[in-house]
C-alpha cells in the first residue's frame, strides 16, 4: 500500500506525507553507515566513468565511504531491482541514466520493478544528446543531403544501431521523413564504425562520448544532434528538431536513485549534495568531454520528469516498432 | 629513426623512480591474481581504478597496464600447475602444459611460457612503435562479414584442437555454440534460453563454465585416483629449466606463436583467444608428430603462451591509434584514461607524446620485470605440486567459489558453476574434451551475430561472403583447413576399407 501512496506522492509533487516525519530524526546523523552506489554497467564503461566521477566528488562531502558497486547484466534490470528492493534508508543509491529506468518499463513485458512505483529520484546528474553520423569520406554535408540520398536508395539503404535509445533515434528521423532505411544492429558503437566507414552502412546513431572522440579523431562527421535544442556542449550541431523533425527530442539524462519510500529529508539532503557536485567547474568539464552538460533539478522536478519520461517511451517503443520481451 | 627517438622519449618517461614502482606493482599485482584461480584482472583494474584518480596519469596506465599482463603471466601458471585457466587466453595452455606437470616438467613448462611471453612481448611491443597505426588501419578494414568468415575458420581450428576423435570434437563446438545462444539475441533484441533467469540474459558467463568444466572436473578425477607420491617432485634447478632438447623443440613454436599473435590481437573481440588457439593449430599441423599434443608436447606451451602475451601487447593497439577499445580490459584502459582526462586515440600520440611512448615503453620494462619475477617463482610453484592433494584441492576450490563469487556476487553464478561441473564430468567420462567447446562457446555468438550482420547488410544475398577479398582469404583458408582435417580421416578409412576387403 505504501507503494501506492508513493506513487500519488511522486505525482503530486509534494514530499508529504508519513515517510517525511519518520525520518526526519534519521536525517541528521545521514549517512550513518557507509554507503553503496550501484552502476548499472561493468566497471570501466562509460556509465562507470561517470558514476565513479561523481561519487568521487560525493565523499568528501558525505563524509563517508562510498563503494561503487557493478551490478551489470540484463539492461540495467538487474541493478534497478537491486536497489528498488534495498532498504530504504539512502545507504543504497543508483547512479543511473532515469531515461533507462524509464524505457526498460516498456522494453520488457514483466520488468523486475516499477520505475514510478520503486523510486525517487534524489537529484538529476546530467543531460546529453544522441547524435547522427556519417563516415568522414561521405560527402554530404547536413541532414538535408543525407535525407536526399536515402530518399533516393528508399530501402537499399543501412544504418546501425547500438541500443534502444539509438534505435528509437534512428526510427523517429526515419518517421519524421518517411524514409525506409533498413535497421542494422551492433552489441556496442564501436563495432558498427567499419561497417560505416566503409560504406555498407550510410549512417549511424551513437551515443555522444563515442561520436564526439570520433569526430575529433576525424573518421565520422556529426550530422544532427536528437535534444530538442541545442545543448551547450555542442552549440554548433543542429538538432533534429530544428531541420524539420519536430518529434525528436530524446534526451539520454542520468539521475541519482533511491527506494521510493525513502524518508523525505534524506532524499532532499542527498539531493543536495548531488547537485553540489554536478555544480562543480570540474564536473561541467567532464560532462562536455563526454558530450553532455549538468542537469540540475530538485527531487519534485526530477520525479515529474522522470514520470513524464515513462509516458515517453510508450510511444517511443511503438515507433522504433521494438518488441517487448 | 623517428621510431627510435620516440622509444627514447618514451624510455626517459618509463623509467623515472616512480612509474618503475608503478610497473613493478602493477606486475606483481597482476601476476598474483593471474595465479588465483577465478580472479581475473577485470576486477582487480576495475577495483583499483578509483585510487588512480590521485596518480600521474602515466603512472597510473603503466600500473594498469602492468595488471594485465601480468595476469596473462600468473594466468598460465595455473594452467599448468592445477588445470585451471583463468581467462580464455590460458585455456589453450592447459591441454599440454597440465600434461607435463603431471610427467614432472612443470617446472621446463613454466619457464618456456615465461621466456616464449617474454619475447613475444618484447615483439609486440616494438610492432606497437613501428607500426602501430598501419596495423591499426589493417583492423578497420574488418567489416562484418570478414569477422564471420575469420571465426568460421577459429571454429574449424577448435576441431583441430581435439587429440581425440574428429567427430566428438566437432558434437563438443556445437555443443559450445548453443551454450553461446543464451541470452540476448542482439539483431532482435529477443531473449533466448533465459527461462526467467535475468542473469542470463546476457548469456552464460566465462567463468563459471571454465571453472566448472576444466578446474572442478580436474579435482574430481584427482580425487577417483589413488593418491600418488607428490613428494618426490624434483625442485632441483636442473630439472626446473628445459633441457636441451626441450629449448630446441621450442624456439619455432615461439616465432610462429608471436607472429600469430601480433596479428590477431589487433582485431576487436576475441582476437587474444583466437591466438591461442590459432597458434596451437598451427603447431599441431606442423608437428611431425601431432599424436604428441594433448599429452604433454613443450611445443603446445610455447607456441599458444607466446601468442597470448603478443597479442595482448598489439591488443593496445586500436585502443592508441583509434581510441577503440578491442577486449573488456582495453575498455577499462580507456575509462582510466577518461578518468584521467585523456582521450585515447591518434591524438594521445601528438598532444602527449611522453604519456603514449612511455607507455609503450613501460610494456618492455614490465615484460622484463616479469620474467625477472617469474622465473625464481617457478622453484615455489613446483613446490606447491608436492602438497598432498587432499590439503590441496580444498584450497583450489575454495579459491574457484570465491573467484566466481567474486566477480559479481551472484549465486547464480555458483549454480552454473555447479552445472557445468557436473555436465564437464560426464563429457570427460564419454572422452568429449571441453577445450573445443569453450572455442565454440566464445566464437559461436560472434559468428551468428555477423553473419545475420551481413545478410541484413547485403539484405539476403550470401555471395556478401566471396565478394569482399578479406573474407573470400579466409574462407578459402577454412576450406584448406576443412580438408586438413577430413582427407586423412577419410584415406584411413578407405585403408580400412581395403584392409577388410583384402
Amino acid at each position: 500500500m505504501q507503494y501506492t501512496r508513493r506513487k500519488a506522492t511522486a505525482i503530486i509533487g509534494a514530499g508529504l506525507g508519513a515517510p517525511a516525519s519518520i525520518g526526519s530524526a534519521r536525517a541528521q546523523n545521514y549517512p550513518s553507515q557507509d554507503v553503496r552506489a550501484v552502476c548499472a554497467f561493468a566497471p570501466g564503461s562509460g556509465a562507470d566513468v561517470l558514476a565513479r566521477s561523481v561519487v568521487e566528488r560525493l565523499r568528501p562531502l558525505m563524509n563517508r565511504t562510498i563503494i561503487v558497486e557493478n551490478k551489470p547484466g540484463a539492461n540495467g534490470n538487474i541493478a534497478c531491482e537491486y536497489v528498488a528492493r534495498s532498504k530504504p534508508d539512502g545507504h543504497t543509491i543508483l547512479l543511473h541514466a532515469a531515461s533507462a529506468t524509464a524505457s526498460n518499463m516498456y522494453l520488457y513485458k514483466k520488468p523486475p520493478f516499477d520505475a514510478v512505483r520503486d523510486f525517487q529520484l534524489a537529484a538529476t546528474i546530467n543531460r546529453q544528446p544522441y547524435m547522427v553520423v556519417i563516415a568522414a569520406n561521405r560527402p554530404w554535408k547536413n541532414l538535408d543531403e543525407l535525407t536526399a540520398h536515402l530518399r533516393e536508395r528508399g530501402d537499399k539503404a543501412s544504418y546501425g544501431i547500438a541500443n534502444p535509445m539509438t534505435a528509437v533515434l534512428g526510427e523517429t528521423y526515419k518517421k519524421a521523413f518517411d524514409l525506409k532505411a533498413v535497421q542494422v544492429s551492433y552489441r556496442s558503437g564501436p563495432d558498427g564504425l567499419n561497417d560505416l566507414a566503409s560504406g555498407n552502412l550510410d549512417f549511424m546513431t551513437l551515443d555522444p562520448v563515442l561520436a564526439m572522440a570520433q569526430a575529433r579523431e576525424g573518421r565520422v562527421r556529426i550530422l544532427a544532434a536528437s535534444t530538442k535544442d541545442r545543448l551547450s556542449v555542442v552549440p554548433n550541431v543542429p538538432t533534429l528538431h530544428e531541420q524539420g523533425a519536430k518529434d525528436v527530442d530524446i534526451v539520454g539524462w542520468w539521475a541519482a536513485h533511491v527506494p521510493a519510500a525513502t524518508p523525505r529529508p534524506i532524499v532532499e539532503q542527498l539531493g543536495k549534495w548531488v547537485t553540489q557536485v554536478i555544480e562543480m567547474p570540474e564536473m561541467r568539464e567532464f560532462f562536455a568531454k563526454i558530450g553532455g552538460e549538468p542537469f540540475v533539478n530538485s527531487p519534485d522536478a526530477s520525479q515529474r520528469l522522470f514520470v513524464r519520461e515513462v509516458d515517453v517511451w510508450k510511444d517511443y517503443i511503438r515507433v522504433a516498432q521494438i518488441e517487448p520481451q | 629513426m623517428d621510431a627510435f627517438s620516440n622509444l627514447a622519449t618514451g624510455f626517459a618517461a618509463a623509467a623515472s623512480f616512480q612509474n618503475l614502482g608503478f610497473a613493478l606493482i602493477g606486475c606483481l599485482l597482476g601476476t598474483l591474481i593471474g595465479v588465483l584461480p577465478g580472479i581475473g584482472p577485470i576486477p582487480t583494474i576495475a577495483m583499483l581504478l578509483p585510487i588512480t584518480f590521485g596518480l600521474d596519469p602515466l603512472s597510473s596506465l603503466i600500473m594498469l597496464a602492468g595488471i594485465y599482463y601480468g595476469a596473462q603471466y600468473g594466468g598460465s601458471t595455473t594452467s599448468i600447475l592445477v588445470n585451471m585457466p583463468g581467462e580464455a587466453s590460458s585455456v589453450v595452455t592447459c591441454m599440454d602444459g597440465y600434461q607435463m606437470a603431471r610427467k614432472g616438467r612443470a617446472g621446463a613448462a613454466l619457464s618456456v611460457a615465461a621466456l616464449g611471453s617474454f619475447f613475444a612481448g618484447c615483439v609486440g611491443t616494438i610492432f606497437i612503435a613501428a607500426f602501430g597505426p598501419p596495423l591499426a588501419a589493417l583492423a578497420q578494414q574488418f567489416n562484418s562479414p570478414d569477422y564471420f568468415s575469420l571465426m568460421l575458420l577459429g571454429l574449424l581450428m577448435a576441431v583441430v584442437l581435439a587429440h581425440g576423435s574428429v567427430i566428438k570434437a566437432i558434437a563438443m563446438v556445437i555443443v559450445g555454440l548453443l551454450f553461446g545462444l543464451v541470452g540476448t539475441d542482439v539483431n532482435s533484441g529477443a531473449v533466448r534460453y533465459t527461462f526467467g533467469v535475468s542473469e542470463l540474459w546476457d548469456g552464460i558467463d566465462f567463468l563459471p563454465m571454465v571453472i566448472g568444466m576444466f578446474g572442478i572436473v580436474e579435482i574430481i578425477r584427482n580425487l577417483e585416483e589413488k593418491e600418488v607420491d607428490r613428494t618426490a617432485i624434483s625442485t632441483k634447478f636442473r630439472d626446473l629449466w628445459p633441457s636441451a632438447s626441450e629449448f630446441a623443440q621450442s624456439w619455432k613454436p615461439v616465432l610462429r606463436g608471436t607472429a600469430v599473435g601480433s596479428i590477431l590481437g589487433i582485431l576487436p573481440g576475441g582476437g587474444a583467444v583466437l591466438a591461442a588457439f590459432a597458434a596451437y593449430t598451427v603447431e599441431k599441423k606442423v608437428a611431425k608428430d601431432p599424436s604428441r599434443f594433448g599429452k604433454g608436447a613443450i611445443e603446445g606451451v610455447a607456441g599458444p603462451e607466446s601468442a597470448n602475451n603478443a597479442a595482448a601487447q598489439t591488443s593496445f593497439i586500436p585502443l592508441l591509434t583509434l581510441g577503440l577499445p578491442s577486449n573488456p580490459i582495453m575498455a577499462l584502459m580507456m575509462g582510466a584514461m577518461m578518468i584521467q582526462g585523456i582521450q585515447p586515440g591518434a591524438a594521445v600520440m601528438t598532444s602527449r607524446p611522453d604519456l603514449f611512448w612511455g607507455m609503450v615503453a613501460s610494456m618492455w620494462i614490465g615484460n622484463l620485470m616479469l620474467v625477472v619475477i617469474n622465473l625464481p617463482m617457478i622453484g615455489i610453484w613446483v613446490k606447491l605440486l608436492s602438497i598432498p592433494y587432499r590439503y590441496l584441492y580444498p584450497a583450489i576450490l575454495m579459491f574457484c567459489v570465491i573467484g566466481v563469487y567474486g566477480t559479481n556476487a551472484n549465486a547464480v553464478m555458483m549454480i552454473l558453476t555447479a552445472v557445468f561441473a557436473v555436465f564437464g564430468y560426464i563429457m570427460v567420462r564419454f572422452g568429449c574434451e571441453p577445450a573445443p567447446m569453450v572455442l565454440g562457446f566464445l566464437l559461436g555468438p560472434l559468428m551468428e551475430e555477423n553473419l545475420r550482420r551481413s545478410l541484413v547488410l547485403s539484405r539476403g544475398d550470401p555471395m556478401i561472403f566471396l565478394q569482399r577479398p578479406i573474407s573470400l582469404t579466409l574462407l578459402i583458408c577454412a576450406l584448406g583447413l576443412l580438408l586438413v582435417i577430413v582427407l586423412p580421416n577419410v584415406r584411413k578409412s578407405r585403408e580400412i576399407a581395403f584392409q577388410e576387403g583384402g
